[in-house]
């Protein structure tokens, strides 16, 4: 199928109402890629968006948003991932950047067991990675938590004890590398404490 | 050169051949107009999307059963934002509230679907009754919590905290007071904070 740029000048209009007719069929067909199709009462409409990679321009110069796909570099290498820029908004004294609206990978299976490993995890607009979990300290020698998909930085841990109040008990998150964080427990002498947690990082 | 369509060619009236012109030029204006946004006519993937442009509409998209819908609309004090809509005019939902940049290297922000910002990071040990205003501001710091940063010791407490207004007099609730929750020390603690704040 090609569209074609027709009719020819040469040509009888008889002999261009065939290669017209069939312009329409292929504009229909080409339309009919992510569009609801023409001649249907929700023409027009889109019944998905598939974004192949922007080639073009992505800038924001009007009262609209923009979104597209663009390759993304992390810590998991190179992807592929929904992006967006809106009008240039306040402060006016910094670059309008792009920010990023997904990332590839969640893990949300499962019930919540408290462990070392394997914690849940999501994302946020700017290529963030939220990882949470129940974690089980052992005050006499601090627990590392491991971190995976791995990110590029350790940027915020918030934890706290998943249980009724303890006099002169405190605690601290130490980050260990851009994949682990330590909980450790003061006085060392405290019984094994059970720990909630959520991290923030750069995916 | 714009090449405008012309639905009404060719008329009635008219030869084909006197109408090829028309026809001829409202053909390229489809094969132009389908490139904003689309991949071109004649390739394989043609129809799919190089981008989205989505212009800022007045009000919010109605939606009927079995769709769901993405557009842009002005915000009061803002600018044109992403919405989503779910299907049978559910629930208009604001995706982006704010432009994200780069605050410094310990301290970052992003925001979440419905009009909230979320704030991370880590603070330095700081004496009692600091303060730690948020940026940008919201309209108000809807949560906080806090998690001492380092090993644990006898001072590594999370703070007691209350929310004020920075600026006395807009009412916008910025600024988080740190209190030491203990009388051994008049030191906070190193802390990682995450802090939710309403923008809409």
């Amino acid at each position: 199928m090609t569209y074609r740029k027709i009719p020819i000048s040469s040509r009888s209009p008889a002999d261009s109402a065939a290669p017209i007719k069939q312009n329409w069929i292929d504009y229909q067909t080409a339309f009919s890629v992510n569009h609801t199709p023409i001649a249907d009462s929700n023409q027009g409409k889109h019944e998905k968006v598939t974004l192949r990679r922007a080639v073009g321009n992505t800038f924001v110069t009007g009262p609209y948003d923009i979104l597209w796909a663009d390759d993304v570099s992390s810590q998991a290498g190179t992807q592929l991932q929904l992006k967006s820029r809106i009008p240039q908004f306040l402060p006016n004294n910094v670059p309008n950047t792009s920010m990023q609206i997904t990332y590839n990978q969640v893990v949300n299976s499962g019930v919540v067991t408290p462990s070392q490993t394997n914690p849940y995890q999501s994302f946020m607009i700017g290529g963030f990675l939220v990882f949470l979990n129940q974690t089980t300290i052992d005050p006499s020698t601090g627990t590392t938590v491991t971190l995976s998909p791995v990110p590029t930085k350790i940027l915020s841990v918030i934890a706290q004890p998943c249980v009724f109040p303890l006099i002169n008990v405190s605690y601290a998150v130490n980050i260990a590398n851009n994949s682990q964080f330590q909980i450790t427990v003061s006085p060392s002498s405290t019984p094994i404490l059970p720990f909630s947690w959520i991290a923030i990082c750069e995916a | 050169m714009t090449i405008y369509y012309d639905p009404a060619s060719p008329e009635q009236t008219e030869s084909l051949a006197s109408s090829q012109p028309q026809f001829r030029q409202n053909f390229t204006a489809i094969f132009e107009k389908f490139l904003v946004n689309h991949r071109e006519l004649n390739i394989p993937s043609q129809g799919q999307h190089d981008v989205i442009q989505l212009l800022q509409q007045e009000n919010g998209i109605q939606t009927n059963i079995n769709e769901l819908n993405i557009y842009s609309k002005k915000v009061e004090d803002q600018t044109t934002q992403l919405f989503l809509r779910s299907q049978g005019n559910g629930q208009e939902v604001q995706i982006t509230n704010y432009q994200l940049y780069s605050l410094n290297d310990l301290q970052f922000f992003t925001t979440l679907p419905g009009g909230f910002i979320v704030y991370f990071g880590i603070l330095p040990s700081m004496p009692t009754g600091s303060q730690f205003t948020v940026t940008p501001t919201p309209k108000s710091i809807v949560s906080s919590s806090f998690c001492p940063n380092g090993i644990a010791n006898i001072k590594s407490f999370p703070p007691f905290v209350y929310y004020s207004d920075s600026n006395k007099k807009t009412g916008y609730i910025d600024t988080v007071t740190f209190i030491t929750p203990s009388d051994k020390t008049n030191t906070i603690f190193s802390q990682f904070y995450f802090i939710v704040g309403n923008f809409a």
